[in-house]
């Protein structure tokens, strides 16, 4: 155990593993072997099979027993001969033979198998005739008319048969209950195990869903029943470790013979080993009241009638259940914890000498232990006072262990903001006012939720997946702001620019501020403030970065700057809801009804480095790849990274794109040349110091630096490799020549960046239903090993939705005008007779910026009139670097029904799939054709024939007389484009 | 001549390259031919396009799936007349033995051209290496040498690379041959500086030309002392040409890329230069970042669709064509030649499109073609096997000063062919003739072998 590095739960069994693998032999089959008489008696308490499986429920406990009748012993034999049970439960007399009888006869077919008596009352069995042979039997208990003392006894037959295992395992606690009378035990233990399990459930950790209650309601005490001394010493010297208490009988057999005195002797033996075990005496003479507390142990008379109320208290007060109560050594109340908040507040204050008191006793320990927190109360009483170099040492490991498990306790919980109880340090997720909030950060809680389920571990040891600090303001604030400045007027006019302008200068609900004030006095790290529509990231409409997203360094030394900074950003998020790229598509998407807008306010993942803060790697990930080449395949997933943040990639600059299945192999990469041409040349950071006051709305506020001039950087020196020009060659890692980034040390030399994002994709596809795409940002440590990667979004991907077959016939490939075998899409189109291409022979890859003005305004032509389009051009549509396509955005080719990419010898860009904009053309069922010269097929000459609409300086819009099929099919990618004539018949 | 050309297709009907290659050759040395009747009689047309040895192979190997593939390897051993069989090898889909045979064809007459010591052949592989992981590409790489061993040798057979053979899988090329032969001798050329590689080697081309451009200008008494130069292309080649060029005195007013070029009428000097090498090297930029430092310099973007490339447009006295293939069309030539420039020597392969040639050849400028002027990489594929036979590295002087010598050499050469042939001052001539002429006169001199 290091304990100089604190108490970090992901050492521990954070998760639910070590949970499944308590509790492991369950009492499934219990054979009931009464007499039809006695059946019919118990029956009259209530039928006994629905009322156990009742308290089952009622305790929450899982999978009830199932009960099974014999009506004689030679019946319950041949059953047991043919069928496994886990329990038989036997009246004294049962027809044909005696309880005892029963039981020798079953110990000879299944030796293990635990039989117990019950009987209708002591008569003959209490005390036991020394000629009876009770080899057969378990134990005997009273049927006291109660129905909680059979699920007692089976699980107390659990417990026994779990104790070893468990307590090895898990630490679990152990609380020895000697009793030798079957009346007093049918009547303790139902009551001791309702105790416990009510107790257990009172302190479980409020946020676990009722799955997770019940694996952790495993962790619970274990019951053992000794029925005289040298039992309890027996069970007392195996579990001494893991002894949580004792509860016992005064008077009992000791040496074979009843002692009145047991009891006491018993007690005092534990307290002279056990200084600080809580013991229970537990006597119907009270004479013993006085022996008791000399030893010292609690006194119940037995007969009292409070008795329930001192087994409570008990357990409140001695067994860890209720408050923490903090004392000197010699008991003085110095104060009380209710909660782990004030426990580890209080931990803080606490003298040395109480800390050392409750440490050395593992009161710590057993209080934690209580609330069934296996790991960190196992971590606790595995730290020995004298491990610890002095008391702030160990003061400041028990204090970190406790912050651990809030923290623990608070992940994948969504709290909501109050000023009162908000703690920066441990909330993870918290939302402000009422309302959604949005689907961006709905679908980040969802993964917060099933990270913690499943422990957010990948399969590789060590490495987590974590979801970054989140706040989200709800929709309720946008509502609320909108009206109240009357900026709803700008859904239907306005120009981008107006629209922020107003939007900036309106004031946001003074709630917000107020709560946003409170947050931000506490956060001190790099924000990202980004949309949360509740049309974004919703299943077939998808919004996907049509809104803006803002990053601020939050370091500026005037903190009411870095409000306004923080206010700032999220008035031009509320901006964006209104602006032209998201009022397009909504007409695109026949959307209606209003567009609520929540904003997530999340911690930016990275580091500083120099002025400036980003992450080691970002990017972009699908869980289907639309362009699998070589031995890929389709539903092996994609992904796309960068250095920096993520905008490289989401708006399709060069980024390094691999199958998370196979990472060695690079087809960007293939060559030396290769390399040099495709590899990364800019990425995004955030300006730290010096930073104007005002967030710049360019570039989400982030800096677009040369990859060169952060080769010292440490991020890029744990990615680059070298090309070495007198070798012509480049070796991975920084040795001489110059900086080539490969992410060789995160995919050749590193299992864990593709592993994690293979396991990722398939707990969201598992998680969703459907496909996904994600966004995801990683730092390196200071060895440049990647160990967690953080969710910043999760988005179902429109795919799959081959709901019919659609054929493409060789009489149709040879009639083409248009011909693929690398198509985005599916289905078949008859509607466009517009198409808009660039031509050719006046294409320069330095004037694309203006061949997307032309397709803006020819786009806005057709959309107005209301004809959908082909659009034909070289290169990667939507990319941000002009040289690798043309810079359209969104609302530029709303109207879009089709589009051709050219792959030329001028522009042989990698296809431009993995970006927002793709995400829109998917959803909308767009078909996205890539067309490469020489290996398939786009006639110009046929174009060229075609009566010209309007020729622009680069393009050329021409009509058909009649709509061309287009038909795609999404299953082997091809896709063909032909002229229709008017005896068109459907080929298939 | 057409008996040849009917016996090369009947022999081997599907190898279209190989056919187009010797028809080519022929050719251009009928003239020689002509006149050496001894060449007809002792046949050593019918020689020469026949390769000294043929080797075919399979090789599996496993991917990183555990999946079995078989490739087919090659090597082509096509004539040893001059030395050992020296030339490349290339993994692509496209490799088959018709290619395969009309690479090794052009070496023999490419190597020969060098003045050294070195046959001419050709290997590879059908492998793909796109999409293939290190991995992978070393596991191909062993199983292809783990039969090639056996027939190549520092004196048989010295592969090299090419097509999708670069440094990674020599290499894998060499640890193999050296396990497998037990010995370490320079069997492949293209290592590492580490472990037997020559310096110069990407400087080799650039500066070859300039020095083949200055020998030229020698036999007019001239020299690069205060010429004005045009360069294209901003690559290996460009950058070690201009940088030459500075250091005999020429003034280089032109670089480019494929986004456009850079026209600096005070001339790129050698601080301008490092900034460009830096900026095209590390920063991997684009040319028109060069204005950032130097905004005196004219920027003029690339415009595909146009008839000439106004890179050669500007008076000048010389042009270095160091960018890519037919960069120089008729328009450009004759631009050329309007503008005064009377030198142009060519550091890519084929930048001159035949048009481009005619002009050149009409106009009598001082034209270089490349299979002359940019052997320099060739030249020290040589130099290293030199230095490996010698088990010594040369400071990069003496290979420096050493391509110096095998550049003059080959000049002399072509002059002198071409000047025999009757056509002096004709490089392309010269070129074509100077090679075959070494190898025909090793074959015959050596016997029927």
């Amino acid at each position: 155990m290091d304990l100089d590095t604190g108490c970090n739960l992901h050492d521990f069994e954070a998760n639910f593993k070590i949970y499944h693998e308590l509790m492991r032999h369950k009492i499934h089959d219990v054979l009931l072997v009464f007499t039809p008489y006695d059946a019919f008696i118990i029956e009259e308490d209530g039928s006994l099979s629905s009322r156990v499986v009742n308290e089952y429920h009622g305790l929450n406990l899982s999978h009830p027993p199932r009960m099974s009748r014999a009506a004689s012993g030679r019946e319950a034999i041949d059953l047991v001969r043919e069928k496994h049970f886990d329990l038989i439960i036997t009246m004294p007399l049962v027809d044909d033979m005696d309880g005892f009888a029963l039981g020798r006869e079953i110990r000879k077919i299944r030796p293990d198998l635990p039989v117990i008596l019950l009987a209708h009352n002591l008569r003959g069995i209490f005390p036991l005739s020394d000629d009876i042979d009770r080899s057969g039997i378990d134990s005997i208990y009273v049927w006291s008319h109660d129905p909680d003392l059979l699920l007692a006894l089976i699980k107390n037959v659990e417990d026994r048969l779990n104790a070893p295992d468990d307590t090895r395992r898990a630490m679990v606690r152990v609380l020895l209950l000697v009793e030798d009378s079957p009346h007093y035990l049918s009547y303790f233990l139902p009551l001791l195990y309702k105790e416990i399990m009510a107790q257990t459930q009172a302190v479980l950790d409020e946020s676990l869903n009722e799955d997770h209650r019940l694996l952790k309601m495993r962790a619970r005490p274990r019951i053992l029943v000794a029925a005289n001394y040298e039992e309890a010493l027996v069970i007392y010297n195996t579990y001494r470790p893991y002894l949580h208490g004792v509860i016992s009988d005064s008077r009992f057999p000791k040496d074979g013979k009843m002692d009145e005195r047991a009891g006491l002797k018993l007690m005092r033996r534990i307290r002279k080993e056990n200084a600080d075990l809580p013991l229970l005496m537990l006597s119907a003479e009270t004479a013993n009241r006085k022996s008791a507390l000399g030893i010292p142990a609690i006194f119940l008379d037995k007969n009292e009638d409070n008795l329930l109320a001192g087994l409570h208290d008990f357990f409140l007060d001695h067994l860890g259940f209720g408050d923490f109560a903090f004392r000197y050594p010699d008991g003085r109340y110095i104060g009380r914890a209710r909660n782990l908040y004030a426990f580890e507040k209080l931990l803080a204050k606490i003298p040395d000498e109480s800390l050392t008191f409750h440490a050395s006793r593992n009161h710590f320990s057993n209080w934690i232990m209580a609330r069934s927190e296996v790991a960190v109360a196992s971590k606790m009483r595995q730290a020995k006072v004298a491990d610890f170099a002095d008391v702030s040492a160990l003061r400041g490991y028990l204090i970190s262990c406790a912050r651990s498990l809030r923290n623990l306790r608070q992940q994948g919980v969504v709290v909501s903001f109050s000023k009162q109880d908000f703690d920066a340090d441990i909330m993870d997720f918290v939302s402000i006012g009422t309302g959604s909030m949005g689907g961006k950060a709905l679908g980040i809680a969802f993964m917060a939720k099933i990270f913690r389920e499943s422990g957010a571990s990948c399969r590789i040891d060590g490495l987590k997946f974590r979801i970054p600090k989140t706040h989200v303001i709800t929709t309720s604030a946008f509502d609320e702001f909108v009206e109240a400045s009357n900026l709803r007027r700008f859904r239907e006019e306005g120009s981008d620019q107006e629209i922020a302008a107003a939007f900036r200068k309106a004031p946001l609900p003074g709630w917000l501020v107020k709560a946003l004030t409170t947050i931000l006095k506490h956060v001190h790290f790099p924000l990202s403030v980004r949309s949360s529509s509740i049309m974004e990231d919703a299943r077939s409409r998808p919004y996907a970065g049509l809104y803006s997203t803002f990053m601020i360094a939050n370091d500026h030394p005037d903190f009411k700057t870095r409000l306004k900074q923080l206010l700032d950003a999220v008035r031009l998020v509320y901006a964006s809801a209104f602006f032209a790229g998201p009022r397009a598509f909504a007409r695109s998407a026949r959307q209606i009804g209003k567009d609520g807008m929540g904003v997530m306010i999340q911690e930016l993942v990275g580091s500083r480095h120099g002025d400036y803060f980003y992450p080691a790697v970002s990017g972009v990930a699908m869980s289907h790849n639309f362009y699998p080449v070589g031995k890929m395949r389709g539903d092996e997933g994609v992904t796309q990274i960068a250095l920096g943040f993520g905008k490289t990639v989401v708006e399709g600059e060069q980024s390094l794109r691999f199958s998370p299945r196979y990472p060695e192999s690079l087809p960007q990469f293939s060559t030396v040349e290769d390399m040099l041409a495709n590899s990364q040349r800019f990425f995004y950071a955030l300006r730290m110091r010096n930073q104007n006051s005002a967030i710049s709305p360019a570039n989400s506020n982030l800096q677009r630096r040369e990859i060169f001039d952060a080769a010292s950087e440490a991020p890029f020196r744990y990615l680059a490799s070298s090309y070495l020009p007198e070798e012509h060659r480049i070796r991975d890692g920084l040795s001489g020549g110059s900086p080539v980034l490969t992410f060789a040390g995160l995919l050749k030399y590193d299992a864990g960046l593709p592993v994690m994002i293979r396991d990722l994709l398939q707990m969201g596809r598992k998680a969703m239903g459907c496909d996904v795409e994600i966004e995801f940002a990683a730092d390196l440590d200071g060895n440049g090993h990647l160990k967690e990667l953080c969710l910043l979004q999760i988005r179902p991907m429109v795919t799959g939705n081959e709901q019919y077959e659609v054929k493409i016939l060789p009489r149709e490939k040879e009639r083409a005008f248009c011909y693929s075998e690398s198509a985005l899409g599916h289905g078949r189109s008859e509607d466009i007779t517009d198409i808009i291409y660039v031509r050719p022979e006046l294409f320069e890859a330095g004037k694309t910026g203006e061949i997307a003005l032309e397709i803006g305004r020819l786009n806005g032509k057709l959309v107005k009139e209301g004809r959908p389009y082909l659009l034909i051009g070289p290169g990667r549509w939507g990319s941000y670097d002009k040289w690798l396509g043309i810079p359209v955005k969104w609302q530029d080719i709303s109207g879009v029904q089709a589009m051709v990419e050219l792959r030329t010898e001028q522009l042989k860009v990698e296809p431009s799939e993995g970006t927002h904009f793709f995400q829109n053309i998917t959803s909308l069922g767009i078909h996205y054709v890539t067309v490469t010269e020489g290996v398939d097929l786009l006639d110009w000459q046929w174009l060229a024939g075609q009566r010209a609409i309007e020729e622009t300086t680069f393009l050329r819009h021409v009509r058909l007389d009649r709509p061309f099929v287009l038909k795609v099919n999404g299953q082997d990618s091809r896709c063909v484009m032909y002229e229709s004539t008017t005896a068109e018949t459907d080929d298939e | 001549m057409s008996d040849l050309m009917e016996l090369v297709k009947g022999r081997d009907p599907a190898q279209n390259e190989f056919h187009q290659a010797v028809q080519e050759v022929v050719e251009t040395v009928k003239p020689v031919l002509d006149r050496h009747p001894a060449y007809r009689k002792e046949a050593v047309l019918e020689r020469i396009v026949e390769p000294e040895r043929v080797i075919m192979f399979r090789v599996p190997w496993l991917d990183d799936q555990g999946q079995v593939q078989v490739n087919r390897g090659f090597r082509v051993e096509m004539n040893s007349a001059l030395g050992p069989y020296k030339g490349g090898l290339r993994f692509h889909p496209s490799v088959n033995l018709g290619i395969m045979k009309f690479l090794a064809f052009e070496q023999v007459f490419k190597n020969a051209l060098t003045t050294l010591a070195m046959g001419g052949g050709k290997g590879g592989s059908d492998f793909n290496p796109k999409g293939r992981s290190d991995q992978e590409v070393m596991r191909f790489c062993q199983s292809f040498m783990a039969e090639l061993f056996r027939h190549i040798g520092p004196n048989t057979d010295i592969p090299a690379g090419d097509i999708g053979v670069g440094a990674r899988e020599i290499g894998y090329l060499f640890g193999m041959y050296k396990k497998l032969a037990n010995e370490f001798t320079g069997v492949l050329t293209g290592k590492s500086l580490d472990w037997g590689g020559s310096l110069i080697r990407p400087e080799a081309t650039g500066y070859g030309s300039v020095y083949f451009a200055a020998e030229m200008l020698a036999t007019r008494e001239d020299s690069l002392e205060g010429k004005t130069c045009l360069v294209s292309g901003s690559g290996n080649v460009a950058q070690f040409t201009v940088e030459k060029i500075i250091e005999l005195g020429g003034k280089v007013l032109t670089m480019s890329d494929s986004s456009g070029y850079i026209f600096d009428e005070q001339g790129i000097d050698c601080e301008k230069l490092s900034f460009l090498m830096e900026l095209k090297n590390m920063r991997r930029g684009r040319i028109e970042e060069y204005l950032a430092a130097y905004p005196e310099a004219v920027y003029t973007e690339a415009e595909p669709g146009r008839e000439h490339n106004p890179l050669w447009d500007h008076q000048a006295d010389c042009a270095f064509p160091s960018a890519t293939e037919n960069e120089i069309n008729g328009q450009d030539a004759r631009n050329l030649v309007g503008n005064g420039v009377f030198l142009v020597c060519e550091g890519a392969n084929m930048p001159s499109t035949p048009d481009a040639v005619d002009v050149f050849v009409d106009n009598k400028l001082l034209y270089a073609p490349g299979k002359a002027a940019n052997a320099g990489g060739v030249a020290v594929s040589g130099l290293e096997m030199a230095q490996n036979s010698m088990r010594l590295n040369w400071p990069r002087e003496e290979v420096d000063g050493r391509l110096k010598i095998i550049m003059n050499s080959i000049h002399r050469t072509c002059l002198d062919a071409s000047a025999e042939y009757g056509d002096p001052g004709n490089y392309v001539a010269g070129a074509n003739i100077a090679g075959f002429v070494k190898v025909v006169n090793a074959m015959l001199d050596q016997g029927l072998v």
